[in-house]
């Protein structure tokens, strides 16, 4: 896809917060759709797929669980949960859903354009790998000048975040990463954040490059420091 | 004075009251049994003396000596017969030596015939005398044996007696026990309910005594948690209705603070007033949001958490290098996101009243983690120590722009959470310092 400008779908019934947003995302050069409504959204990413969606979750007629869900299941585009909900089971639930992050209201514009941004990096300017190079971890092949990921050589689609995540952890070799040094540097977050944000998202990833999810052989969990690829 | 408990009150009424029964019967036993056993005795006594005597005189009669006459007769029971003639006496056996019968019993019984119960050497004897023609017939029977029979007997009485009494109280104990299952089990759903299980409930006992109890319990518990589930339905309300205007107002604000470089001065520091105030009350509304669903059911989930790491996840948050964080690695089994936002609360707390966050010490006490988190301020008044923890209070040289006082209120909220301690005292280095203690395994 050749296209310049990054286009970003914010989903929002409040028309002043739908303007802030959208003033901000313009000022960072992105185009910006805007939708009302899941229906008006869903109708709108037929047209045009964005690069990232901003999603409310208390939507008037759809709810956002059921948007990012129908989203996530036809694309790997990244979704941040902007919402007015913080109770435990509505943020589980957002990111069980499908989403990669999610910001509560208010939100101070900094920490969310610094979020935004980081779901929109460019992976060949800021990885920093060598070109051509291939981090390796069993069955599973990260190419970093593709942005590719492949299980028994077959090619198998991950978003970026998911592509970040899995660079991080095969480029540590074996190593251990904290759920909070996976979200400073994979999300971009200045401050303690939820490390509900990455279980769900290692729990998704899973699904996609281990046999088993249930039983993982590659990506393992150590209960209360982090995750790890197997060395 | 306390009184005692029902348990006790009900074993203790069980024991004396079999106690007494026990013993008003055992004591009653005894009486006929000694009585009997007595009469009885002396009765044999007198036959056999009877005889005695009447063998005697026919041998007397028949011309023998009167020693003869005596050690003719039959030994039974160690019984000693013996025979006065004048002023002499004549006996078998020395047992019992003549001087030492009582002198009435010998007048009685020279008279019409006697009979008296003794003590001679402390032993008891049964003395029967009567008169033999000219002379007098004394037989005496030694009592030992039934009076030791009597006292066996009194002994396995009170023995009995004793145990009834025990058994008793056991009954009572038992008793009360069985009585006080559903009064143990209203207190453990009381405490349940109390600890935030709102689904406690107690079950039917099937007793029309007990189950009204039961009933009452489960619709107060019922009650209680309609009342709850309503309460937390108005504070989402609430708090969703107060931050998507909030976020608006400070999105908006956050623009026009952009665009102060291109405004007069004068506007710009309208806009730097408007811009400050509105992130005070953002904080403010979101402390305060926070502090409103606390303890409301809040869901626990444990893991091992090194405590160590957190604090040095925390301190870089704040800005500052990790080097501050002295102390072992400390791991211990609680929510991370309760203890997360106790050690963020309090960290923030000493950046912005406590002159800043100097040092935060691990120290691993077995049972517990003790964090120490000191700062660089002028510590605290002991007056103050102990109002620190209520919303809206802050110390006097505090900035009245810099926050609502809810941070440490906050702390202690999430602290209870996970059965977390936190106090605050003097730091060593002079400030403040302020301690929580994690207990190793969350109890929950």
């Amino acid at each position: 896809m050749l296209r310049m400008m990054k286009t970003a779908l914010v989903v929002e019934d409040d028309p002043t917060i739908r303007m802030v947003l959208r003033t901000n995302l313009e000022n960072d050069g992105l185009r910006v759709l805007e939708a009302e409504t899941a229906e008006a959204a869903l109708v709108t990413v037929q047209d045009d797929m964005p690069d990232i969606v901003l999603v409310d979750l208390r939507l008037p007629g759809i709810h956002g669980f059921d948007l990012v869900r129908s989203l996530r299941a036809n694309s790997e585009v990244p979704i941040i949960i902007v919402t007015a909900n913080t109770d435990s089971h509505d943020v589980v639930a957002g990111l069980e859903a499908g989403a990669d992050d999610y910001v509560t209201k208010p939100f101070v514009t900094k920490e969310l354009m610094a979020r935004i941004r980081r779901q929109l990096r460019r992976p060949l300017t800021e990885s920093g790998a060598e070109e051509g190079s291939v981090l390796q971890c069993g069955p599973l092949e990260l190419h970093q000048d593709t942005c590719e990921v492949r299980r028994d050589g077959i090619k198998v689609p991950v978003s970026r975040i998911e592509f970040d995540v899995l660079q991080a952890l095969m480029g540590a070799q074996g190593r251990v990463l904290s759920r909070d040094y996976l979200l400073r540097t994979v999300w971009g977050y200045s401050n303690a954040g939820d490390g509900r944000v990455v279980d769900n998202l290692i729990y998704r990833l899973r699904g996609k490059i281990e046999s088993d999810p249930s039983r993982p052989e590659l990506l393992l969990t150590i209960r209360g420091f982090g995750y790890r690829m197997k060395a | 004075m306390k009184s005692l408990g029902l348990r006790w009150r009900v074993t203790i009424t069980f024991a004396i009251l079999s106690l007494s029964v026990a013993a008003i019967v055992s004591g009653s036993t005894y009486a006929v049994a000694s009585l009997y056993l007595s009469t009885q005795r002396t009765d044999a006594a007198i036959t056999r003396a009877s005889l005695d005597a009447r063998a005697v005189a026919a041998s007397l009669r028949a011309g023998s000596a009167p020693g003869e006459s005596l050690a003719q007769l039959p030994v039974v029971d160690g019984s000693q017969p013996m025979l006065r003639i004048g002023e002499q006496w004549f006996t078998s056996t020395v047992a019992v030596p003549p001087d030492l019968l009582p002198a009435s019993l010998l007048d009685q019984g020279a008279e019409s015939g006697a009979q008296q119960r003794v003590e001679i050497a402390g032993e008891p004897y049964l003395i029967i005398a009567m008169p033999l023609d000219t002379s007098l017939f004394v037989e005496v029977f030694p009592l030992r044996t039934l009076d030791a029979t009597l006292t066996l007997g009194g002994w396995g009485l009170v023995a009995v007696t004793v145990l009834a009494g025990a058994l008793g109280a056991f009954l009572g104990w038992y008793v009360a026990r069985r009585l006080l299952v559903p009064v143990d089990q209203l207190g453990a759903g009381a405490l349940a309910l109390a600890d935030g299980d709102l689904n406690t409930r107690l079950p039917d006992a099937g007793d029309p005594d007990l189950d009204p109890i039961a009933h009452a319990f489960n619709e107060m518990a019922e009650a209680v948690q309609a009342r709850i589930a309503r309460e937390q339905r108005f504070a989402a309300n609430v708090s969703h209705e107060l931050r998507s205007p909030m976020t608006a107002i400070s999105g908006v604000t956050d623009l026009l603070e952009e665009r102060t470089p291109e405004m007069a001065p004068q506007d710009a520091k309208i806009v730097d007033h408007l811009a400050r105030q509105v992130r005070r009350l953002s904080r403010m509304l979101i402390d305060l949001l926070e502090i409103s669903r606390m303890g409301a059911n809040e869901h626990i989930e444990t893991e091992p958490i090194d405590v160590r790491a957190l604090a040095a996840q925390i301190v870089r948050a704040q800005g500052l290098s990790d080097d501050i964080v002295i102390g072992p690695p400390a791991v211990v089994s609680t929510d991370g996101r309760h203890l997360e936002r106790v050690f963020d609360n309090i960290a923030r707390n000493a950046q912005s009243h406590g002159e800043g966050l100097r040092e935060v010490t691990i120290a691993d006490q077995g049972e517990t983690v003790a964090v120490s988190f000191d700062d660089a301020g002028p510590g605290i008044d002991p007056e103050l120590a102990d109002r620190i923890f209520e919303p809206f209070v802050r110390g006097e040289a505090a900035d009245p722009t810099s926050g609502a006082g809810l941070g440490m209120a906050i702390a202690l909220e999430h602290a209870q959470a996970i059965a977390a301690m936190v106090s605050v005292g003097s730091s060593p280095l002079g400030g403040a310092r302020v301690t929580v203690l994690i207990p190793r395994v969350e109890v929950s």
